[in-house]
């Protein structure tokens, strides 16, 4: 063989190494994975999404939420993750078996969501985050979503889905009220369920 | 030792018909270096400002932030390493293209899937995987652009002159070699076909990985180790054991990318693997670092020229690899922290990007006319650019320690780890600032050498004996 | 830029030849080993070896089930933390609750002269002639006929849960029912029930009481601690009851 071409083949070869090893592997081991069926409690581990929910992951690849916040618990050998109470234990492939993409995420410019749906249970309380942070966090760094959101003036009676509680400068004056639209109701659906309190069978027990 | 008299045609035709396709990758390049320096600059600033052109979507962090990523890594770095390697390959091997106008539409479609994937992510439709933001209409036009490019790197090494191969020619081989494998398996396994989300997490770990190492590196280190022989006049001191750097590099490098997942939801072995690829990467970092400084000389780092981008490019590339051989000793407290932007930062914009610098600045006379740009010219590049990198890197790498810290005590509150990061990121968007500024001084000087030349292509340098010029 | 345009370094020129001869002299690993300081080989090994040291004490045993590297897991355990084994007591609750208290209550107390209780029964608990697998029997096939709970005379029909519950799922909710509303009694196996299942497994028709009486009364502890002892098999003809 040329020596080009030895070079070539020698190149391709151990690149293929570490190409079986990680994605070949991965798509093996993990790809394939099913959810387990928790005896206890009847359910399918890791429960499926809602409708609203499925879509709101949409919602959350396209405006770029991660960029800032990762959706892991790291286990204790590299950090305080389930000490800082941000799940009960710590997240394992099969968390998410259901998410397309996954999450992970990288920065934590921005808290980590991945139980962001066990400390508050409110529509609400997101909302008003989404679309005013710095007021409903003081000191936040996130920008506000008020463009997934539409000011209105109030028709008869307030609107159901009105975001209440607003109180920054671009909350609504008397007779407007702040609705959200399609893609913030998904994107809280979203949230909400964002909840990984189950067990499974590789993972550390429950704290 | 020296070749013979006359010129041959074969190297007067062979750089000539490269020159133009070189000229607009480079081109191209300096523009999406300006573009990414904005988008950048302007993330910066909304980290700092989150109030800033926060009231529409097409502005929010999390899409200018990976479109500046995007456009520095596809529209800068890629293109001016596929323009400058490209023009290496042509000179180490004396060959030339059949014709130039297949590159040039080739460089025309990568630049248009640059452009529609910018376009794409600032619109909403990102992927919010890490280098693969772009729609999948922009990845497969980059993918069919590749294409020729891939090829036409073959022909080049294929009618080489000479038939042994020169490290940097092994180095560009990689590149061009591996980037279809891993753009392509990236794209099918997340974006087009995607697998289970309990697998996506190594795959997109290994492509990142794989983009900063398998792509991006290679290029870099074959334009330094071409480049650094040029000025000190002398081979590499160590290069039989450069052989061992490269090969190295090809294995380490594919199985670095899952250190990011140290401790996270992939199997322990993965993770451990990525880590201890990284560690071992240590031993081709030395060897490429014994080779790049063990000949300069005090007259070659005092004048700030072309070489000292290069110099500059190749510690930040050994800092890199330090770095990331510490990941297991730091990760408790660094991850998810600045200090990973900070890492980013290093391996982009001063490894990368710095070398890149120099090896245009060293290829502009060589491709026209002009006489390049000046000492004085040069000097000031360098210095506005090493200051910003400098600068951006001490800050998110000391801000991102201190929020860490924050980060890692369960008795502080995650808004704390915010506030002790503040300040350091207001001096990293001030860096950002400079880098822009210095982009935007880089691309007028380059306009001004290509745009006087352009009405004179002529003259063609080539070279066949050293102190002759022979105007073709 | 030291020079100018016009003075093209020889290096340029040569620098494929120059280093493919460096190359070629240094043919050998030893004479190539030696450009590098012997320091410097020492290093790199120490370098390797740190490297691969940290795979293998944090590789988790190479499983793709592990997920912690603190877990240094060659031992075979393939886990990353204690699987939570399932608790009859809770499973059986709640198949209790999506079967059975339709009829039996949720208290246990069935429904006088309609539905026997299961609270303090002397079937559960396996007093007097009824043993452990009298009641697995009632739940496999169901029960017809006049039968004598706590005193109290009930006529009806308990439809077979054979087909519906596996082996597992009638030992938990008959633990639950032995173990709850003041009833003590020994847990039921898993094993036990597929025994039993395997003796009877022709049988179509719901006992009787008096079919259910001629069968020997076995318990679990006695079934697993002498599992060769073959119970008396007891006849498949069905009787209608009296």
């Amino acid at each position: 063989m040329s020596k080009l071409a030895q070079l070539v083949f020698g190149v391709f070869a151990v690149f293929a190494i570490a190409w079986w090893g990680v994605v070949g592997y991965s798509y093996l081991q993990l790809g394939r994975m099913q959810p387990v069926l928790d005896e206890n409690t009847g359910e399918v581990n890791p429960p499926p999404f809602s409708g609203l929910a499925a879509a709101g992951q949409q919602v959350y690849a396209a405006n770029g939420c991660v960029s800032c916040h990762t959706q892991q618990v790291r286990s204790g050998a590299f950090s305080t993750d389930v000490e800082k109470k941000l799940g009960p234990r710590p997240t394992v492939a099969r968390d998410y078996l259901r998410d397309a993409p996954a999450f992970l995420g990288h920065l934590r410019i921005g808290p980590d969501l991945t139980n962001v749906g066990l400390r508050s249970s409110d529509p609400n309380w997101f909302h008003a985050h989404l679309y005013e942070p710095q007021t409903v966090t003081p000191g936040s760094n996130m920008p506000s979503y008020r463009y997934l959101y539409r000011m209105r003036r109030i028709a008869g009676q307030p609107s159901i889905e009105a975001v209440t509680g607003l109180k920054g400068p671009y909350a609504p004056q008397a007779g407007y009220e702040v609705v959200p639209t399609e893609q913030a109701r998904v994107l809280v659906a979203y949230l909400l369920s964002l909840k990984r309190n189950y067990p499974l069978p590789e993972a550390e027990p429950l704290q | 030792m020296t070749s013979p008299d006359t010129p041959t045609t074969i190297e007067v035709e062979g750089e000539a018909t490269l020159r133009l396709p070189v000229i607009m990758f480079l081109s191209s390049a300096v523009f999406w270096l300006v573009v990414g320096s904005f988008l950048g600059c302007l993330s910066a600033w909304k980290l700092v400002l989150p109030s800033l052109l926060d009231g529409a979507g097409w502005l929010t962090y999390g899409r200018i932030q990976p479109a500046a990523e995007n456009a520095l890594i596809y529209g800068w770095a890629s293109q001016a390493g596929i323009g400058l390697g490209l023009w290496v390959l042509a000179r180490l091997g004396r060959a030339g293209l059949g014709s130039e106008r297949l590159l040039m539409a080739a460089g025309l479609f990568w630049n248009l899937g640059v452009l529609l994937g910018i376009c794409s992510i600032v619109a909403g439709s990102g992927h919010a995987i890490r280098g693969l933001e772009f729609s999948s209409a922009s990845a497969t036009i980059l993918l069919l652009a590749y294409a020729c490019i891939g090829i036409w790197s073959l022909v080049l090494l294929r009618n080489r002159l000479k038939g042994s191969l020169y490290v940097s020619q092994w180095y560009l081989l990689t590149a061009f070699l591996c980037f279809p494998w891993l753009y392509a398996t990236a794209n099918m396994l997340l974006i087009w076909y995607p697998v289970q989300g309990s697998a996506q997490g190594p795959i997109a770990a290994w492509f990142w990985g794989n983009l900063i190492w398998l792509w991006l590196a290679p290029m870099v280190l074959a334009l330094a180790y071409y480049v650094i022989p040029q000025f000190v006049r002398r081979p590499l001191c160590a290069y039989p054991s450069s052989v061992l750097a490269f090969w190295a590099l090809v294995f380490l490098g594919g199985w670095s990318g899952t250190r990011q997942l140290i401790g996270g939801p992939i199997p322990a072995w993965l993770a451990s693997a990525g880590v201890a690829a990284s560690i071992m990467m240590l031993i081709p970092a030395t060897i490429v670092s014994i080779n790049t400084f063990g000949a300069l000389s005090a007259r070659n780092i005092s004048a700030a020229s072309e070489l000292s981008f290069v110099i500059v490019g190749m510690a930040c590339f050994a800092a890199a690899v330090v770095q990331g051989a510490a990941t297991p000793l730091v990760s408790a407290v660094t991850h998810f922290s600045d200090y990973a932007i900070g890492e980013n930062v290093l391996i982009v914009l001063g490894f990368v990007t710095m070398t890149l610098l120099g090896m245009i600045s060293y290829a502009l006379p060589r491709l026209t006319s002009d006489q390049g740009f000046s000492q004085k010219e040069t000097s000031r590049h360098f210095w506005s650019f090493a200051w910003s990198v400098g600068t951006m890197f001490g800050a998110l790498t000391f801000g991102g320690l201190f929020q860490g810290f924050a980060l890692y005590d369960p008795r502080v509150e995650f808004i704390s780890s915010v506030d002790l990061a503040m300040p350091f990121r207001f001096l990293y968007a001030i860096g950002g600032l400079v880098l822009l500024g210095s982009s935007i001084a880089f691309a007028v000087a380059f306009a001004r050498v290509i745009l006087t030349n352009i009405s004179s292509p002529k003259t063609v340098h080539v070279y066949s004996r050293p102190q002759e010029l022979v105007n073709v | 830029m030291t020079e100018g345009p016009d003075n093209i370094s020889p290096q340029e020129e040569d620098l494929v030849e120059q280093h493919d001869e460096i190359l070629r002299e240094s043919n050998s690993f030893r004479e190539g080993a030696e450009l590098l300081s012997p320091w410097l080989i020492i290093v790199f090994f120490v370098i390797a070896f740190l490297g691969a040291g940290y795979l293998f004490w944090n590789s988790g045993g190479f499983k793709a089930s592990v997920f912690n590297p603190a877990r240094v897991a060659w031992d075979g355990a393939g886990t990353g933390g204690v699987a939570a084994a399932p608790d009859p007591m809770v499973v059986g609750k709640r198949i209790f609750t999506q079967n059975c208290v339709v009829c039996h209550q949720q208290n246990g107390l069935g429904v006088p002269g309609q539905f026997p209780p299961l609270a303090g029964s002397e079937w559960v608990l396996g007093q007097d002639w009824q043993g452990d697998n009298h009641i697995v029997q009632i739940v496999l096939h169901g029960l017809q006929g006049a039968v004598t709970v706590t005193g109290q005379q009930f006529n009806n029909v308990m439809a077979p849960w054979g087909k519906v519950l596996k082996d597992d799922q009638i030992a938990a909710v008959l633990t639950y029912v032995r173990n709850s509303w003041g009833n003590k009694a020994p847990p039921i196996t898993k094993e036990f029930v597929a025994k039993v299942r395997e003796q009877t497994k022709e049988r179509t028709e719901a006992w009787t009481q008096k079919e259910l009486q001629a069968i020997g009364r076995e318990l679990v502890e006695q079934a697993a601690a002498a599992p060769a002892e073959q119970a008396p098999s007891p006849t498949p003809a069905a009787t209608p009851g009296a």
